[in-house]
């Protein structure tokens, strides 16, 4: 669970959504504008996000074995229906984001 | 506990002759009165105020928070250190207070060398000339934990064969002797005050003493164990691989122990001599500007930084790198306050009111007494009169201090790794101006606080460290709990399932009940010895009227105890 690859697998899908999900967010922050400013805020989000985007290619291949791994975790751990139904929810959301994501554009 | 317990109880005893010196000192400096209200019974206290000559008759004219600093150094390093400590409270202490506490310097004269020879080659295990080639008697620097010596290595030793042969310079730093009994003895001790304080001094209970000195105690055991400070150099010098600018001298772990800490020596210009820097043609602006990225990257970077960068621990080397030195005291903070923090002082630092308020509430910081709209009015209020002000002429650590200030009013209790955070900035924010007066603090922070906020928000490293860690969290929960509940649910079964309730008031209605029980006692035995001494006084019989005597010795003993107990009964 701690090796190296699944550290990369489970770094490069949190990298992802924060590229997708949270960056435009913060960039557009008022007190992040504020206090970078306009030359200074670019060069950071340029950083930050090609740093992202390194992230998510370096674990891009081992993203399908945490997936595994944590369906796997949860599944050894839940043997109630409430541990079931967290696991097939979990299972489910990852599914359906996977696919948002390889949808074209 | 009493202070007259600190005299008695057995596991004290030791401390006794300690406790009497600070009685003493106590006393001369004016502070008789608190060792009343510590319960220090009077006869004691006054043989002890003859015995240590009595305090100076204008003493009184005296401040008293000049003769808190004067106790205090009085009293030696751990009560200094204490001292210096509660300076970093200006949310807990009065202000006039904390300025007095800032004065607190700790002047010590130099230990003798065969003390330090003592020390060394009881810690290495070997004589001094078998591990130094040369050691300097002199001291170059001495304080109240430590002084400090150059020295020569002898060739192989302590560093590998194919070292450099500078690296064989090195600074020794060797404890007090008899350091780590002085302080155990001095923190039972401040335990033990800070304890009768918060039970005995209701006006003294919302500065937490207690806390304080528990505080205290984890920072004080760590500045006086060198192994903690060498894996703190180490760990720093970690840290900043990539700054070039930066340089934190190599440790000898070899000749490292608890009470001597071997460094590579180097040779630099103090900070604060700006002429010698100049001389250096040392760029006096990207200099600060290094310092300030350092200190800031290391709070709020690494959770982990220097809490005492005094002017006296950095030195510049010719090619404008800053050396570090000293790492006794070093402040620590946990992920969850660091983001905490930041968001803090980025809604601080750009003017976001709702956003403080909302991090203080976050945090749990703000009490129930606490009205938080005249909390974000005495922020804005703050706020505003600084936004009036050019960038460059806003004064940072007055503008914490003023907010720091608002939080105390407000009864917001500030955690102690914030104010050591506030602590460092506005230190290197005074050597910033004192070395190059055109520095403009909160124009410098301003971006770099900034720009670690959204680098830390936006760091997938640390958020999937986080996510693992709650989904191996989640895991062993889930796969434990159908056991616990199991085993729950057979204890309710056999009725085993024991609940303990225990009241708030319990305390005080024990009390209650020992008062009236006392009541009642002497109530019942008041008249019972009164009428009995007046049936047997005037009879023919002396032994019978001498009886009588003592029946009425005992019914006013009673009545005097039934008085005593409603008065007090009164009285709360």
């Amino acid at each position: 669970m701690n090796d190296e690859r699944t550290r990369r697998g489970l770094e490069s899908l949190v990298a992802a959504f924060l590229r997708e999900h949270v960056a435009p967010a913060i960039f557009e922050r008022d007190e992040v504008r504020r206090g970078l400013g306009p030359e200074h805020l670019d060069r950071v989000r340029r950083e930050v996000l090609a740093r992202l985007e390194a992230a998510e290619r370096a674990g891009a291949e081992d993203r399908e074995r945490v997936r595994e791994m944590l369906g796997g975790l949860l599944g050894a751990a839940v043997s109630g229906p409430g541990g079931a139904a967290v696991l097939a929810l979990l299972r489910s959301w990852l599914d359906q984001w996977s696919r948002s994501r390889e949808k074209p554009g | 506990m009493s202070l007259q317990g600190l005299f008695l109880a057995p596991w004290r005893l030791r401390d006794l002759g300690r406790v009497r010196r600070i009685a003493g000192v106590l006393v001369r400096h004016g502070f008789a009165d608190v060792a009343v209200r510590l319960g220090w019974p009077a006869r004691l206290r006054a043989w002890t105020a003859a015995l240590l000559r009595r305090p100076p008759p204008d003493i009184e004219a005296v401040p008293i928070e000049t003769r808190i600093r004067r106790v205090l150094e009085e009293l030696g390093p751990t009560f200094i250190k204490f001292g210096q400590v509660l300076a970093t409270r200006p949310d807990l202490l009065p202000m006039s207070l904390v300025l007095e506490l800032k004065r607190l310097h700790d002047h010590v004269t130099p230990f003798p060398f065969d003390e330090v020879r003592a020390t060394v080659e009881a810690d290495l295990r070997r004589p001094i000339h078998e591990v130094f080639e040369s050691f300097e008697e002199e001291p170059i620097a001495s304080a109240s934990i430590a002084q400090v010596h150059r020295a020569r290595l002898q060739a192989g030793v302590g560093v590998g064969p194919d070292a450099p042969e500078a690296s064989r310079d090195v600074v020794v730093k060797v404890q007090r002797p008899h350091l780590r009994d002085v302080v155990q003895a001095d923190l039972r001790i401040l335990a033990g005050v800070a304890a009768l304080l918060e039970r005995r001094f209701p006006e003294v209970r919302p500065f937490r003493p207690r806390a304080l000195v528990e505080e205290f105690r984890r920072s004080l055991n760590r500045e006086t164990d060198f192994l903690s400070e060498m894996h703190a150099m180490v760990r720093y010098k970690r840290m900043f691989a990539d700054e070039p600018r930066l340089f934190v001298p190599e440790p000898v772990p070899a000749l490292c122990t608890r009470r001597v800490l071997v460094m590579e020596h180097v040779d630099g210009v103090k900070v604060t001599d700006v002429e010698g820097l100049r001389r250096l043609g040392v760029d006096l602006g990207s200099l600060v500007e290094v310092g300030m990225r350092v200190t800031m990257r290391s709070i709020f970077e690494f959770g982990f930084f220097h809490a005492d960068p005094h002017p006296g621990n950095f030195f510049i080397r010719p090619d404008g790198t800053i050396v570090l030195l000293d790492f006794g005291m070093m402040g620590s903070i946990e992920p969850e306050r660091l983001d905490e923090l930041l968001t803090y002082l980025v809604a601080l630092v750009t003017g976001d009111v709702e956003r403080m308020v909302a991090v203080l509430a976050d945090a749990d910081l703000i009490g129930d007494d606490t009205d938080v709209r005249a909390l974000r009015g005495d922020l804005r209020a703050i706020l505003d009169r600084w936004s009036g002000s050019s960038i460059g002429a806003i004064d940072l650590s007055s503008f914490l201090a003023e907010s720091v200030e608002v939080a105390r009013r407000h009864h917001v209790v500030l955690p102690a790794d914030l104010l050591l955070v506030g602590k460092a900035i506005a230190i290197m924010e005074g050597i910033g101006r004192e070395v190059h007066p055109e520095f403009e603090p909160l124009a410098a922070v301003r971006p770099l606080l900034t720009e670690l906020y959204v680098r830390r928000t936006l760091d997938a490293r640390r958020h999937s460290q986080a996510l693992l860690r709650t989904v191996l969290d989640g895991a062993s929960l889930l796969r434990e709990a159908p056991h616990d509940l199991r085993r729950i649910l057979r204890k309710v079964r056999r009725g085993e399932m024991a609940i303990q309730v225990q009241s708030l008031h319990e305390e005080a209605r024990q009390r209650g009940l020992h008062a009236r029980t006392n009541r009642l006692v002497f109530g019942f035995l008041f008249p019972t010895f009164f009428f009995g001494g007046t049936y047997l006084i005037g009879t023919e019989s002396s032994l019978q009227n001498l009886a009588g005597l003592v029946s009425f010795g005992i019914a006013g003993l009673c009545f005097m105890g039934l008085a005593i107990s409603m008065l007090q009964s009164d009285g709360r």
